[in-house]
């Protein structure tokens, strides 16, 4: 029930206090999902079969003497109860340490921290392609008719489907051994990017394409657009001014989560293309079974996407005032 | 710029032979129509008679696939056949104003609305952005919303419905365009809301302006029309000045939309045409059926001081229904008369059990009811039938009208006697079984609105419940349902709770009135004395807003 019309001025100031209310509420709730990734990551960890004491000096396959796998455990604290393990982990990590790893022999943050720029670089450069990609497709396929259309929708759901490896092999088949424009891996400079954020952004502009195309159309028959038209605003106005707002709505709602898959892609894209950084430091960690490496990725990436999801949720609503705080 | 204003002598509009076809379907055929200055001429219809299509081809906007033919149209003496779309958008906004149907989302709910009425200023003249804001300042400040230099800054969701539609209007006139197209600009408006807009226009065409308004209503279109046309199949069937052509209808199309205003007209009279017989005949047979199906018993239902009270931003409670008490008795009807935001629709919720009261109780046949658990009451669920406003989005989108009507009646009913009972049901509301396999998309409104009552009586209810079940129909197709309702309540001995903010719609079908105001009745009794002697100076409002036809002059 909304009384009708002393509801008229909900002071600005309010909404404002509303939103940074809710960002602080949004922050605390990731502070929560932070520390039920560490604990599930934790046990997970000690579920796998196998000694950790094992696998630091060297893995399964070492000759370790019980002295010196004795030692390690002292070393690590592994000789003591399960729990008092977990404690001293939540506070090593609350503080920053993520301990260091088996295999690099290094404090893990200052590696992690180290190859964050990169991945980031990357992630933000992929996602800024798939959207301007998207916009540009969405924007193309409503104004050619049913055609159009057709066309676009055919070209999204093929660039959402397509698999990352098979993409970044095709275009370095093409544009590296074929055209020899670019190179096949990501060398340091521009050019080295080329090609790992294309691969990134064309399947996730295929993504986005879908709803802002969708929600484009609606907005060109919108009521408001014929008002607007009716005001003498050419249809480049009435794109520009109105409809592609709205067809940029579920676009920033979806890219929290387009963040995720990003991260995700990287781990096939830096492998693929040899570039430093999160994922293939992740992927090299796994096949080593370097635990506090493992663990510290994951807690990375998990505290990037509840940034980037506490952002993209406060954007959304500054956009569209009709969301409420 | 040049001055629109020097061709106040001659018509501001002037279309002759116009036709619009879409595809090869003629929409609109031959229409001739002459607006001058300070003149308001209405083009009156039912939905589907080309009116809307008419207003927007008189600004090239028509739509695409749209053929668009016309002998001469002439917006402010200027002639735009073949005009090309450049000069097309010169005169949008300039020589013509227009203001869409849909008045609640025809502003961009994501920009303030001092940016949408500036787009006018800003398309069409070299103002600085500060005159531009000093002109939106002086639109807003002539279609009357205060405080306007803090609206500037709102944007349309932050406004109430009339504000809404007085912003809309600004943005129409802020360049003072001899003509205004207001195509329906008061439906989805309350009612003092809609007495508010008709003065605004009134004003507007005292100030000089010529304005062409589109609506299916004739009692609004009584205000402020000076000349009215009546447009039936994309025709006009009849045209006169306002007093005479209402005292002395020629046309059978402009009797019928004559007879449909239920305003001022007994209960019990018919509003529509009579069916065709065979229709009538073979419905009063399914509803003789009906009864010694049944074998209805008296049912009673009963609320005792309801509160309910909603969270709004912020945290505050506030009561949306504040100690109503009402009885519903068989064969009876209780109007529930009140604005938006009075609690009619939470009132309506209640009495179907379908959300708590915070105090008070629903009482049904004298048992408890509101305060039983669903499990306890789902038994006597089928007494209570329910009919809403949107009957479209009340249906699931998937099914036909045999899916609709099965799914209602397999409580009661085994699969084989279903298809054969939905007939029946359809031959209650006077639809045909030929409507059975069509998705409810592809129906009219009022078929809608008939196959929602079909399934409403499905489970053979003794109440029902009406919330604003004709309020997003023309007045000819609510007119046809109101008689159907009526009807069916003499036919089954059906009780009512007919909510509604139309005052007319709810004087027609009541025999008990209650007056909703914030939450509380403020008024209750007989219908008859309630309208000849409203005595609560809200009743007396509403009253002296709601559009009627002038009295007939003998």
């Amino acid at each position: 029930m909304t009384p009708g019309s002393p509801r008229a001025e909900p002071p600005a100031a309010g909404r404002a206090g509303r939103l940074a209310l809710r960002a602080l509420a949004r922050i605390g709730g990731g502070v929560l999902v932070l520390w039920a990734v560490a604990t599930l990551t934790f046990f997970a960890l000690r579920l796998i079969p196998g000694d950790p004491a094992q696998a630091l000096l060297g893995g399964p396959g070492s000759q370790a003497s019980e002295e010196a796998l004795a030692a390690v455990r002292a070393e690590y604290g592994l000789d003591q109860p399960l729990l008092a393990q977990y404690l001293r982990q939540l506070g090593r990590l609350a503080t920053g340490d993520f301990g260091s790893s088996y295999a690099l022999r290094t404090e893990v943050a200052p590696l992690l921290l180290s190859q964050l720029g990169g991945t980031l670089l990357l992630a933000v450069l992929a996602l800024a392609a798939g959207w301007v990609l998207a916009l540009l497709l969405a924007s193309w396929s409503t104004r050619g008719g049913r055609v159009g259309e057709r066309i676009g929708s055919a070209l999204e759901v093929v660039g959402a489907g397509l698999p990352h490896f098979w993409l970044a092999t095709v275009l370095i088949l093409v544009f590296s051994v074929g055209l020899g424009w670019l190179p096949p891996i990501s060398t340091p400079g521009p050019l080295g990017l080329v090609l790992p954020v294309v691969t990134l952004a064309v399947p996730l502009a295929g993504f986005l394409g879908q709803v802002m195309r969708e929600s484009l159309l609606d907005a060109l028959e919108a009521p408001f657009a014929l008002s607007a038209r009716a005001r003498g605003e050419s249809e480049g106005g009435v794109r520009r001014r109105h409809a592609l707002r709205h067809a940029a709505l579920p676009g920033v709602a979806l890219s929290g989560w387009a963040f995720g898959y990003l991260i995700s892609g990287a781990v096939v894209v830096e492998t693929i293309f040899a570039r430093p950084g999160l994922g293939r430091t992740l992927l090299n960690a796994v096949t080593e079974r370097d635990v506090p490496v493992v663990v510290g990725v994951v807690l990375l990436v998990a505290l990037a996407y509840i940034l980037v999801t506490v952002v993209t949720d406060i954007a959304a609503r500054i956009l569209d005032p009709r969301v409420p705080a | 710029m040049s001055a629109p204003g020097d061709a106040s002598s001659g018509p501001v509009l002037r279309a002759a032979d116009l036709s619009v076809s879409f595809g090869g379907r003629s929409v609109v055929r031959g229409v001739d129509l002459e607006v001058r200055p300070g003149e308001c001429l209405a083009i009156v219809g039912e939905s589907g008679s080309g009116k809307s299509v008419t207003a927007r081809s008189l600004i090239g906007l028509a739509g695409p696939g749209a053929a668009v033919t016309a002998a001469e149209l002439e917006l402010a003496g200027r002639s735009v056949v073949g005009s090309s779309e450049r000069d097309w958008r010169g005169a949008r906004g300039r020589d013509v104003g227009f203001i869409a149907q849909d008045a609640l989302v025809s502003l961009d709910p994501l920009r303030p609305i001092g940016r949408e009425i500036g787009d006018s200023l800003r398309l069409h003249t070299r103002l600085s952005p500060a005159e531009r804001r000093r002109r939106v300042l002086d639109a807003l400040a002539s279609v009357g919303l205060p405080d306007a230099a803090v609206r500037i800054g709102q944007r349309s969701g932050e406004l109430s419905g009339g504000q809404r539609q007085r912003a809309l209007i600004a943005s129409a006139i802020a360049l003072r365009p001899p003509l205004l197209l207001a195509d329906e600009p008061t439906t989805a408006l309350d009612v003092t809301v809609q007495a508010q807009v008709l003065d605004l226009l009134t004003s507007l065409k005292a100030g000089g302006m010529g304005i062409l308004l589109i609506s299916h209503d004739l009692a609004v279109v009584a205000q402020l029309a000076d000349r009215i046309a009546v447009l039936e199949d994309g025709r006009i069937v009849e045209t006169g000045p306002t007093e005479q052509l209402l005292a002395e209808p020629k046309a059978e199309g402009t009797r019928r939309l004559l007879a449909a205003v239920p305003f001022g007209r007994p209960r019990g009279t018919r509003l529509s045409p009579d069916g065709p017989p065979t229709r009538v005949a073979s419905a009063a047979s399914g509803a003789a059926r009906a009864p010694t199906r049944s074998a209805p018993s008296p049912v009673t239902l009963e609320a005792v001081g309801l509160v309910k009270h909603f969270r709004v931003a912020g945290g505050r409670r506030i009561p949306a229904v504040d100690g109503v008490s009402f009885t519903l008795e068989p064969g009876r009807t209780l109007g529930l008369v009140g604005e938006s935001g009075s609690g009619k629709s939470t009132v309506a919720r209640l009495a179907l059990a379908l959300t708590s009261p915070d105090a008070g109780e629903v009482r049904l046949n004298g048992q408890a009811w509101s305060t039983l658990s669903e499990r306890q009451r789902r038994p006597n669920r089928s007494l209570l039938g329910a009919v809403y406003q949107d009957a479209l989005s009340s249906f699931d989108p998937r099914l036909t009208v045999e899916g609709i009507l099965g799914d209602a009646l397999r409580p009661r009913e085994p699969r084989e006697r279903r298809r054969e009972e939905a007939v029946r049901l359809l031959e209650l509301v006077e639809l045909s079984s030929a409507v059975l396999g069509t998705r409810p998309v592809h129906l009219s409104g009022g078929q809608r609105q008939r196959v929602a009552i079909a399934r409403a009586l499905a489970a053979e209810p003794r109440i029902l419940i009406c919330d604003e079940p004709v309020s997003a129909l023309d007045v000819s197709v609510q007119a046809t349902v109101l008689d159907l309702l009526d009807r069916l309540q003499r036919e089954l001995g059906l009780a009512y709770l007919f909510i509604s903010h139309d005052l007319g719609v709810i004087q027609h079908v009541s025999d008990t009135v209650a007056v909703l105001h914030d939450g509380r009745i403020v008024e209750t009794g007989a219908a008859e004395a309630l309208f000849r002697n409203p005595e609560h100076p809200y009743t007396r409002r509403l009253l002296a807003a709601a559009p009627r036809l002038p009295e007939p002059a003998g």
